[in-house]
C-alpha cells in the first residue's frame, strides 16, 4: 500500500462525493443546499487539483484537466452566491439557487469523469 | 519547458496543499464563531466576508476588523490565524524559492536557455567543444570575423567566462559533456546553419568520440551536398591516423604543424615568412626572415613535442642532442642525457656550449624559461672563463706551447658574439608576459597554431593549398614573393581573400567572361584609375579539370589532387575561366575595392574598356551609336 496512491484517490472520490452532496435535493430549494457544503465542495476540489499537478503521464493530464473544469464550476457557483448576498442585495432567491445547482451539476459532472479515469488507471495497471 | 515545470510543480505540491488547507480550516472558523453586529445582535460572518478578511489577514497586510468590531472569541480565533498563516506562507515561499535555487533546477533553467538560443540561430555558425586556452582563441577569432560559434565546454566556469570574454555578441555556451551525441544534437550539430565541428578539447579521445558523432549524425547531410566539416585536435599520432581513417575533414596536430614549421625555417627562412604573414594573425609581424643556425641544436624534453622537433630537424639535416628527464618511458634514441635541463650540469654534460640553438619543450612553463635562462647563463659564463683565460696567457705570455689552444679560445670568443638561439614551448597561455619578457627567437604556442590553423580552414580553406604547394618551392621563390607582398605592405597585416568566378560573386566578371578572355591583369586594374593596379598578388588559381565534369565533389570537405589544376603565382596574362577560385594576398583597401570592382558591372566595365558605361536607355544607345562609327572609321 502506498500512502501517495490512497491520499490521490481519496481526494479525488471525495470531491465527487462531497460535491453530489451539495447537488442532491430540489434544484430550486435553498433549504436543501447549505453553504457549507459548498464551502467544502470547493476546498476539496482544490486539494485535489493540487494532488493532480506533476504527473508528467498522458492520463495524469486529463486528470488535471477535468479537476481544473470542476473548480472553475464550483468557484463559479461561490461567485454567484456572493453576488447575490453582498453585491444585488437580492438574497439566495429561488431562481438563483437553481443556477448555483446547476452549476455544481457541471462540477459533478467533470468529478465523475475524474473517478471513471481514476478506476480505468487502476484497472488498467493491476498492481 | 516542461519538465521545468513539471519539476517545479512537483516541489511546490505539499506546500500548495497545506496552504489551502489552512486558509479552509481558517475561514470556516470564522463563518462559525458568532459575531455581534453594531446594534449588539448576533451576526454570522459570511463566507465571502470570511475569505476577505483571512485574505488580507494572512498575507499580513491587516485593514482592521471588518464589518463589525470583533468580538473577543473571534479575536483569539484570528491571533491563531494570523501566527499559522504567516508561517505556512513563509515555508511555501522558502519551497519555491529553494526550488529555484536547487543546482538541479539551475541546470535545466540553462539548458533550456542555451537550447532556445541555438534553435534561434539564423545564420552559418560552427560548434566549438572545449574553451579552453585554444578554444578562447579561436571563438574570439571567429567572432572578429563575424562568424558565429556555439561552445560546449564540461567547466561551468569555463562558460560563464565566455559570457564575460565576448561581450561584443552573444555566443551560446553549455556546460556539459560534449562526448555524449546527446549533447552535441542539443549544441546543434543536426542544425540546418551549423557548418562545422571543432572539437578542441584536451583529451584525445573525447575529440575522437565528437569526430565520430558529427560523421554519423551528419551523414545525412552529406547526402544534401551540405556536408559537416569537422576539425579535430590530435595530439598523438595515432589519434590523428585515427581520425583520419574516417572522413575527417582537418586532423591538426598542433606538435607536428609547429615542428613542420621550424624545419622550414630552417631550410627556406623566407618561405617561412610567407607561411607567417599568411597564416599567423597574432604576431607582430616581422619584416626581415629569421635565420635559425644550422649546427647542433639541443632539445630539452622528448615527448610529443621534443619527438616531433626531432623528427622533422633530422629531415631537415640537424643533428640534435636530447635531454630527457624520463629517457625509459619516453623512448628516448641512444645517446639521450638523462636530466630536466634546468640545471647547468645537464646542460654542460649536453655540450650545451658547443650548440646554436636550445628548445626547451617539456609540458611546464616554468622549467622551459629555466632551461633558456640557464643556458644562456651557462654560454655567457663559458665566453667570459674563456675570454680571461685568453687575456691572461695573452698578457703573461705564458702557455706558449699552447699557442693552438689559443686560437681554439679566439674562435670562440668570437662565437660568443653570436647569441644561442632559443624557441621555447609555451604551455598556457595566461604566462604570456614571462614569454614575452624572455625575448626568445620563437615561442611555440599550441593554442594560437591551432586556432590560427583553423581560422585559416574556416576563412580560406584555398590557403592550406597554397602552402603545401610553397613549401616546394626553393628559398629564392620565397624571396621574390616577400619582395612583391612587402613592397605594398607597410605597417599592415597582408590579408588573404578567396573569390570564385561566378555568377553570385563576380557578376560583372561574368558578363564580360561570355564576351571574350579576360585576363588576371585586367581584374587587379584600380578602379578609381585603371592604370595603376591594386595592391595584391594572386597567390593561386584553383580550377577544375574539365576531363570530368559530371561528377561534383565538395572541395572544402575532401581534397581531391586529381581533379583539380592549381597555378602557382599566376603570370598577368594569366587568363580566367568561369568557376576559377583565386586566392589573392592584399591590403584590407585592396580587398574592398576588389570586391567593388568584380560585382558592379559599370565599375568594372571601366577597368576593361577605359569607358564609362552610360546608364540609360538614350545614352547606351548614344554609346552604340558611337563604337559603330568608331568601327566604320576604323575600316
Amino acid at each position: 500500500m502506498n500512502f501517495e496512491k490512497v491520499s490521490f484517490a481519496f481526494f479525488i472520490v471525495f470531491a465527487l462525493t462531497i460535491n453530489f452532496g451539495f447537488f442532491t435535493g430540489d434544484i430550486d430549494n435553498p433549504t436543501h443546499h447549505h453553504i457549507y457544503e459548498l464551502f467544502a465542495a470547493i476546498v476539496i476540489s482544490l486539494i485535489a487539483t493540487v494532488i493532480k499537478l506533476g504527473d508528467r503521464s498522458h492520463i495524469g493530464a486529463v486528470l488535471l484537466a477535468t479537476s481544473l473544469v470542476a473548480d472553475i464550476h464550483l468557484l463559479g457557483a461561490a461567485i454567484i452566491w456572493g453576488f447575490a448576498e453582498h453585491i444585488t442585495g437580492t438574497g439566495v432567491t429561488p431562481e438563483i439557487m437553481a443556477t448555483i445547482v446547476s452549476v455544481s451539476g457541471g462540477a459533478l459532472i467533470a468529478n465523475i469523469t475524474s473517478v471513471v479515469l481514476l478506476v480505468i488507471e487502476t484497472v488498467v495497471v493491476r498492481r | 519547458m516542461n519538465s521545468l515545470i513539471f519539476l517545479l510543480l512537483k516541489r511546490i505540491r505539499l506546500p500548495i496543499i497545506l496552504l489551502f488547507s489552512v486558509y479552509a480550516i481558517v475561514i470556516l472558523g470564522f463563518v462559525l464563531i458568532p459575531g455581534r453586529d453594531d446594534s449588539g445582535n448576533v451576526w454570522h460572518m459570511s463566507f465571502f466576508h470570511a475569505f476577505y478578511f483571512v485574505s488580507f489577514m494572512g498575507s499580513t497586510i491587516g485593514f482592521g476588523e471588518i464589518p463589525y468590531e470583533f468580538t473577543n472569541a473571534q479575536r483569539m480565533w484570528t491571533v491563531f490565524s494570523i501566527y499559522i498563516s504567516v508561517t505556512i506562507w513563509l515555508y511555501s515561499i522558502g519551497a519555491v524559492l529553494s526550488t529555484l535555487q536547487n543546482p538541479a533546477f539551475k541546470k535545466i533553467l540553462r539548458e533550456n536557455e542555451f537550447r532556445k538560443k541555438v534553435n534561434r540561430i539564423k545564420e552559418p555558425f560552427y560548434l566549438i567543444c572545449g574553451y579552453g586556452d585554444t578554444g578562447k582563441l579561436l571563438a574570439h577569432e571567429l567572432s572578429q570575423n563575424h562568424i558565429l560559434s556555439v561552445v560546449v565546454d564540461i567547466d561551468q566556469g569555463r562558460i560563464d567566462n565566455l559570457q564575460i570574454d565576448e561581450q561584443d555578441i552573444d555566443i551560446p555556451g553549455l556546460a556539459a559533456n560534449a562526448s555524449f551525441p546527446q549533447v552535441l544534437e542539443t549544441a546543434g550539430l543536426t542544425h540546418d546553419y551549423c557548418k562545422g565541428v571543432i572539437a578542441l578539447t584536451d583529451k584525445d579521445d573525447v575529440n575522437l568520440k565528437i569526430a565520430i558523432t558529427a560523421r554519423l549524425l551528419g551523414e545525412k547531410r552529406i547526402l544534401e551536398e551540405k556536408s559537416l566539416m569537422i576539425i579535430c585536435r590530435a595530439e598523438t599520432n595515432e589519434a590523428e591516423a585515427n581520425m583520419n581513417s574516417f572522413g575527417t575533414s582537418h586532423v591538426i596536430n598542433p606538435f607536428d604543424v609547429y615542428a613542420r614549421r621550424l624545419a622550414l625555417s630552417v631550410r627556406s627562412p623566407s618561405a617561412y615568412l610567407v607561411y607567417e604573414w599568411l597564416t599567423n594573425p597574432y604576431h607582430i609581424v616581422r619584416d626581415e626572415p629569421i635565420h635559425p643556425p644550422k649546427g647542433t641544436w639541443v632539445l630539452c624534453g622528448y615527448g610529443r613535442f621534443g619527438k616531433a622537433v626531432s623528427r622533422h630537424l633530422n629531415y631537415v639535416g640537424i643533428k640534435t642532442v636530447i635531454i630527457e628527464a624520463l629517457p625509459d618511458m619516453t623512448k628516448s634514441p641512444e645517446g639521450s642525457i638523462k636530466g630536466r635541463g634546468t640545471e647547468a650540469i645537464t646542460l654542460r654534460e649536453a655540450k650545451i656550449t658547443d650548440a646554436v640553438a636550445i628548445v626547451a619543450g617539456t609540458d611546464n612553463d616554468a622549467n622551459n624559461l629555466s632551461i633558456i635562462i640557464t643556458a644562456q647563463d651557462e654560454m655567457k659564463r663559458y665566453h667570459k672563463t674563456h675570454k680571461q683565460n685568453w687575456e691572461y696567457s695573452d698578457k703573461y705570455q705564458l702557455l706558449k706551447n699552447e699557442k693552438q689552444n689559443n686560437t681554439n679560445n679566439r674562435h670562440s670568443r668570437k662565437l660568443g658574439d653570436q647569441k644561442l638561439f632559443t624557441i621555447a614551448r609555451q604551455n598556457y597561455s595566461r604566462n604570456k608576459k614571462v614569454f614575452e619578457k624572455a625575448e626568445l627567437d620563437f615561442v611555440m604556442q599550441p593554442a594560437s597554431i591551432i586556432a590560427g590553423e583553423i581560422l585559416s580552414i574556416i576563412k580560406t580553406p584555398m590557403l592550406s593549398n597554397f602552402l603545401s604547394l610553397a613549401r616546394r618551392q626553393k628559398d629564392e621563390w620565397a624571396n621574390v614573393l616577400i619582395s612583391r607582398i612587402s613592397s605594398f605592405i607597410e605597417n599592415d597585416v597582408p590579408t588573404t581573400w578567396m573569390i570564385k568566378i561566378s555568377q553570385e560573386q563576380t557578376p560583372a566578371v561574368m558578363y564580360f567572361l561570355k564576351q571574350g578572355t579576360i585576363t588576371l591583369e585586367k581584374m587587379l586594374r584600380h578602379p578609381r584609375n585603371r592604370d595603376i593596379s591594386i595592391n595584391c598578388v594572386v597567390l593561386l588559381v584553383h580550377r577544375k579539370k574539365h576531363s570530368n565534369p559530371s561528377k561534383h565533389y565538395d572541395s572544402t570537405n575532401t581534397y581531391r589532387p586529381n581533379k583539380f589544376d592549381d597555378f602557382l603565382l599566376p603570370e598577368n596574362d594569366f587568363e580566367i575561366h568561369k568557376d576559377d577560385q583565386l586566392l589573392i594576398c592584399g591590403d584590407q583597401e585592396s580587398m574592398k575595392l576588389m570586391c567593388w570592382t568584380v560585382s558592379n558591372i559599370n565599375v568594372y566595365n571601366y577597368i576593361h574598356t577605359g569607358y564609362e558605361l552610360p546608364g540609360g536607355y538614350v545614352w547606351q544607345w548614344l554609346y552604340k551609336h558611337k563604337l559603330m562609327q568608331q568601327k566604320k572609321k576604323a575600316e
